[in-house]
């Protein structure tokens, strides 16, 4: 799956090298062919496999809704043992016959089955115990089973399980923060970073993306937090660490590494995204906000200020990975300033109980500056993925912006033409430090990522 | 690199092997609990919802899951999602009371058994109860026995027994406090009995 992230790459890059002389244009179309995973239209029969093999795995769920009681129970037992053997078989088979695609399928069908055996074997001996531990046992059958079977889709599937796990102990029991979660996770991360998944990477990030996520909510529950500034502020550090490292690993990696981080910046961006407009709306809510260090959970000293402390320290590695990145001279000194400032600004609602339209004015434009900043952070990469995140946030942030003031035209109107005579004005003076910089023609030399 | 690997057919075939393993385990754990527990009787009081993954069951609410710590013996002190042994004796009426609740399991004297339970709530009790002697909570407790699942249909019936006060459940309990449903008793007799297999 890396080859198709790499063949993209290679196929941007190739009509440079070519009129550059590098490569001889006969040979271009050879190159590329000889890397895998082209034509976007091959991986439509992988695609309908895939649904296929969930149809059916929902199939065999749909089951327990039937009234089998007219069978035996030896023969159910039968049936769902012969099922999931039937669909590793049938694996087996398919690969043995180089049909791939459907040999996938296949898999996450077997796993598929495997998590419907867990439910119908519990239904039929009237097990019930803490139901998650069920999901957590098919999602740690479903990445061993891709593990040894080197299925990317079973490993997608595997994290999307973890996921759902995840999600349900922070939810709905009482843990204050989910760590068994980390465990798995951590085993299944290696087995694809080893196997240089890059699906499977995006998926593990995505799934930790929802740890963070959840376990803050579940913090937030547990320690009963006045405000909303504080789960708010340590997402947003979170964000930004994770960016930061995930800039400074692209750029120090060897090129087939880095596309895999690359897609990690991208996917922080978007969390980042999602946090600062979950900030406002969090802040902007009618939940009241106050100064952290007034939790609502009694007992010991320690716990009654995690709501400030938490905070800082999420802060604090988010400042030392910024940090790195730009030691390590991945990140420039400017992107440095914006990622801290953005920490700060959460970090100061949260500490100080900033909240209603001030607030909200300050975090708009910091979600404006932000936009700005990715657009031409993606100019400078050449991070495509960047400008256009940027683009959407300019747009999903000015709409916020005016249904969020609707109720005072007036004021939206001067919050957008102080806005836009700030970014005109910004425009005009980064256009005159650029030029002066790089010399009169303004042609500046794109800052490579290796 | 994928030369050294195992071949396809042998790496899945330990995956069908592990899953099947986990699979029997669980099987196996719970036949071993049906066939070897000790036989106890339960008075119930169900309700009938439905599962979004495992369709139509009772959830069976059990007088001996919500306890006053002051009208039974053993420990006083417990917490939300503390391990909770219930001691239980025969009634003359056949169902199994709770006499006492423990934090660990007491050793096994005589006609008792001791049900592993969580708690899963401590509070205050209820307006009406019989005054408090000093002072005292109400545990809510769980067993893993509050589930049982019918065909589609069948739980409205069971409810109607239940309002009737006519169901009960019989249980099997092995001597470390797991529990497990044999069997749903009405009007005094087992009808709905668990098979092994």
């Amino acid at each position: 799956m890396l080859d198709i992230v790499y063949r993209r790459r290679i196929a941007r890059d190739l009509p440079a090298w070519v009129a550059r002389g590098w490569v001889a244009p006969e040979r271009a179309d050879a190159l590329l062919a000889s890397i895998p995973g082209g034509d976007l239209r091959d991986r439509l029969p992988a695609i309908v496999a895939v649904f296929g093999a969930i149809l059916l795995a929902l199939g065999a769920m749909s089951f327990v809704a039937a009234n089998w009681n007219g069978i035996s129970r030896l023969l159910r037992l039968t049936l769902l043992f012969g099922a999931l053997w039937g669909a590793y078989g049938g694996a087996v088979w398919l690969k043995s016959r180089r049909w791939s695609v459907l040999y996938e399928a296949a898999v996450i069908l077997g796993c598929g089955i495997f998590g419907a055996n867990i439910m119908l074997i519990a239904q039929m001996y009237h097990i019930d115990r803490h139901y998650p531990d069920g999901i957590m046992i098919w999602g740690l059958g479903t990445l061993l089973a891709a593990g040894l079977s080197r299925s990317v889709g079973a490993v997608v599937f595997g994290f999307g399980l973890l996921a759902l796990w995840t999600a349900i102990e922070s939810t709905e029991f009482t843990w204050p923060v989910h760590w068994p979660f980390l465990v798995a996770w951590f085993a299944a991360a290696w087995l694809v970073w080893y196997e240089r998944w890059t699906l499977g990477i995006n998926a593990a990030a995505l799934a930790l993306f929802a740890w963070v996520i959840f376990s803050t909510v579940a913090l937030d529950n547990y320690l009963r937090w006045p405000g909303s500034g504080a789960p708010m502020a340590i997402l947003a550090a979170w964000s930004v660490a994770a960016m930061a490292l995930a800039i400074r690993f692209e750029a120090k990696l060897e090129r087939r590494d880095a596309t895999v981080w690359r897609m990690f910046s991208t996917q922080a961006l978007i969390g980042f995204f999602i946090v600062m407009f979950a900030v406002q709306v969090a802040i902007g809510a009618d939940r009241p906000v106050v100064p952290s260090g007034q939790s609502g959970q009694s007992g010991h000293w320690l716990v009654g200020r995690l709501d400030t402390l938490l905070p800082i320290a999420t802060a604090i590695l988010a400042v030392a990975a910024v940090a790195w990145s730009v030691a390590e001279a991945a990140l420039a000194r400017r992107d440095a300033a914006v990622l801290v400032a953005t920490v700060a600004v959460t970090l100061a609602c949260a500490l100080l109980g900033l909240s209603g339209p001030s607030a909200i004015a300050i975090l708009a434009a910091a979600c404006f500056g932000l936009a700005v900043w990715s657009i031409n952070l993606g100019q400078r990469r050449d991070h495509r993925a960047a400008i256009n995140l940027g683009v959407a946030a300019f747009g999903v942030e000015a709409l916020y912006v005016y249904f969020k003031t609707i109720g005072s035209l007036l004021d939206t109107a001067l919050f957008f033409l102080a806005g836009g005579v700030v970014l005109v004005l910004m425009a005009v003076l980064l256009e005159r430090l650029r030029r002066r910089l790089v010399g009169g023609d303004g042609a500046a030399p794109r800052e490579q990522s290796p | 690199m994928t030369d050294s690997r195992p071949s396809t057919a042998i790496t899945l075939f330990a995956a069908a092997i592990i899953q099947s393993a986990i699979l029997g385990w669980i099987v196996w754990d719970r036949i071993d609990l049906l066939r070897t527990g000790r036989p106890i009787v339960l008075d119930v009081a169900p309700v009938d919802p439905r599962d979004l993954f495992r369709g139509d069951y009772l959830v069976l609410s059990y007088p001996i899951a919500r306890l006053r710590t002051d009208l039974v013996e053993g420990d006083k002190d417990f917490a939300l999602n503390d391990r909770v042994y219930v001691g239980l004796r025969r009634t003359e009426t056949d169902a199994w009371q709770a006499f006492s609740m423990h934090h660990a399991r007491p050793q096994l004297t005589g006609e008792v058994v001791f049900l592993r339970g969580t708690v899963t709530g401590v509070s205050g009790p209820a307006t009406g109860d019989v005054p408090c002697t000093g002072d005292c909570k109400v545990v809510a407790m769980r067993f893993g026995i509050e589930s049982y699942f019918v065909p589609e249909g069948e739980g409205r019936r069971l409810e109607k027994l239940r309002n009737d006060n006519r169901l009960q459940v019989a249980a099997r309990v092995t001597p470390d406090g797991e529990a497990a449903i044999a069997g749903l008793i009405i009007d005094g007799t087992l009808r709905y009995e668990e098979p092994l297999f």
